[in-house]
């Protein structure tokens, strides 16, 4: 479902050119959750943004739900990620001037979403975050502005899921109901790449993947 | 929790973001509003202008004089008319040009003779003709009159001392005095006694002729430089075998009002274009660099670009449509309660303030998509990957 061929990304900062990725090749098959771990800066978030298609790979090849991503037009990838793939930030991004309960069925604007509202306040109910849907993200806690952006993510059930330490910034608490809904997700079906810093005791991943400056050190299965 | 059968459109996403961002919205509207109003209150207050100008020149008379080819001016000037004539049928032909840069045309037989032991020049006329055919209210210099009865000079009612009802007798015919005209000042037009054309030709014996044009220019350019050649070859190419003599003050003053006017309202139009311009440059861009995460997340959700194009083209299309409306209102508004245009001047057809409506909004898209294409052509990768503000 996500697979990754001898994929490459550098870019020019400066005079300096960063090797974000060097030759990584992974595979996740259909319904597992793999957990990408690895320091800051080994290049998960350019992986995690290549398999979105929201940048293109300098070489190499990336496939996500059957989609030759690297190959794809802009137009096109747009459209895989309203149908297919979700991707969930470290830093929510969500709306300012929406309330959470909007901001949670943004996606139906691009997507038709059968029973959207429904589904929405469905979400919303199991990510324990009801009671902020009149609220502005201003108004909610950190936990519960991250929990309102997973929500968003669900809306359209992805077949793809692409989170970027979704808990970095998160209390236990929060962190728990998060991870959870990944994994129930999981069990529904859905690829899940999930990104840390370190390994995570609330979810037993079924593939971990390290890297490190850039390349991929282990693969654990 | 809100529980509409539609809770969120694109409509609904654009108005709330304008409320989100109000004063960047407000200053967009008010710069749209202001430069509106200022063109339509110049617009109005030029068309006024040039109305006023146009009542004060026809106060004046005419401006251009027409004579057959052979006529010696200096004799002209010296009130003698017995040169040679021209067609009647000039007056339509002038009439009916389509290159001719004036407008009315007067046809006159002139003669001047004596009544009464008095000077008095006979001029017989039928009144106007313009494009628009004959015309019901001639100038001061030209009359319509019925057959059989005069108009009098205020010279000539003076030195006669004959008052409107009585007659008079002229080349042997007796004329009942149906009017006396107010004192003009000058000679020839104090001592003119005006007839019908077809009475004058019949005393005359020149039926069909005349002996002079009056016409009043000009329709040139604002930017023509040498009007009076224009408007001499533009008579000219219609009528080859005729003088034509512009009196030059009159036509200078009149085209100079009009060029006058139109540059200050081209100049007044670009200002406002170019304040315009840079202010809805600048708020736009403080607009899309305030959302750049918004339109990231818009592209990472699966927005098409031309999606998210089309909601940020919104924001102007709304202001601007409001925006030119609200200055319309203002701007004539302005002119007509500030005292400034007279009531019964003409304002700006309301046709074209209606057409300021596509125009201002066409401008104001042009205006914000620079900003707008900048802010969508960035890295969402690397904007989301920016901390939020």
């Amino acid at each position: 479902m996500i697979r990754l061929e001898n994929v490459s990304k550098r870019y020019k900062r400066g005079n300096e050119t960063v090797h974000a990725l060097d030759t990584v090749s992974l595979d996740v098959a259909e319904g597992r959750l793999a957990l990408l771990c690895g320091p800051s800066g080994s290049g998960k978030t350019t992986l995690i943004n290549l398999c979105a298609g929201l940048a293109a790979p300098t070489s190499g090849a990336v496939y996500v739900a059957d989609n030759p991503v690297h190959t794809m037009r802009q137009a096109e990838r747009a459209a895989m990620r309203a149908r297919q793939v979700a991707v969930v930030f470290q830093l929510f991004h969500l709306t300012p001037y929406l309330s959470a309960y909007e901001n949670v069925l943004l996606p139906m604007l691009t997507q038709q979403v059968s029973g959207a509202p429904q589904r929405a306040r469905a979400l919303m109910d199991e990510l324990r975050i009801t009671h902020r849907a009149r609220h502005r993200p201003g108004e909610m806690s950190t936990g519960e502005r991250q929990r309102c952006a997973l929500a968003r993510a669900l809306l359209t059930n992805p077949a793809v899921i692409l989170a970027d330490e979704p808990t970095g910034n998160l209390d236990v608490e929060s962190a728990t109901v998060v991870l959870a809904a990944l994994d129930a997700r999981r069990r529904a079906g859905a690829t899940i790449l999930l990104v840390s810093h370190q390994p995570m005791d609330s979810v037993k991943p079924d593939v971990m993947f390290r890297l490190e400056a850039g390349k991929l050190v282990d693969a654990i299965a | 929790m809100t529980s509409s059968s539609n809770p969120l459109t694109m409509h609904r996403l654009l108005l709330r973001e304008m409320w989100h961002s109000r004063w960047n919205t407000l200053a967009c509207l008010l710069v749209v509003a202001a430069s509106v109003a200022l063109y339509v209150a110049m617009a109005d207050l030029g068309a006024a202008s040039v109305d006023a100008t146009r009542a004060l020149m026809k106060e004046m008379g005419f401006n251009v004089l027409i004579l057959p080819a052979a006529a010696d001016r200096a004799r002209y000037q010296a009130l003698d008319y017995e040169g040679p004539d021209m067609p009647e049928e000039y007056v339509t032909r002038l009439a009916e040009g389509r290159l001719i840069l004036a407008q009315h045309f007067v046809g006159k037989l002139q003669h001047t003779t004596r009544v009464e032991e008095y000077t008095v020049v006979l001029t017989g006329v039928l009144g106007q003709s313009t494009r628009a055919g004959t015309v019901k209210d001639p100038m001061p210099t030209s009359y319509v009159v019925p057959r059989g009865q005069a108009f009098m000079g205020a010279a000539v009612a003076r030195g006669l001392n004959k008052s409107v009802g009585e007659r008079m007798r002229i080349l042997g015919r007796d004329f009942e005095i149906a009017r006396v005209l107010p004192e003009y000042g000058a000679v020839p037009e104090d001592i003119r006694v005006f007839i019908h054309l077809r009475d004058a030709q019949e005393l005359l014996d020149r039926p069909g002729r005349i002996n002079a044009i009056d016409a009043l220019a000009c329709q040139c350019p604002a930017d023509a430089r040498d009007i009076v050649a224009m408007v001499r070859d533009s008579i000219e190419a219609t009528l080859p075998d005729v003088q034509v003599e512009p009196y030059y003050s009159l036509l200078l003053a009149r085209h100079h009002q009009r060029a006058l006017v139109a540059r200050i309202q081209l100049a007044v139009l670009v200002g406002a274009l170019v304040v315009a311009a840079a202010a809805l440059w600048g708020l736009t861009y403080q607009n899309v660099s305030a959302r750049r995460h918004e339109i990231g997340v818009l592209c990472a959700l699966g927005f098409s670009d031309a999606r998210i194009l089309g909601l940020l083209l919104g924001k102007p299309l709304l202001y601007a449509l409001v925006g030119a409306a609200a200055g319309c209102l203002t701007g004539r508004a302005v002119t007509t309660w500030s005292g400034v245009v007279a009531e019964t001047a003409p304002l700006t057809p309301v046709t074209t303030l209606a057409l300021l409506l596509p125009i201002t909004t066409l401008a104001a898209m042009l205006f914000a998509l620079p900003p707008i294409m900048s802010a969508l052509l960035r890295d969402p990768a690397e904007v989301l990957g920016e901390t939020q503000p």
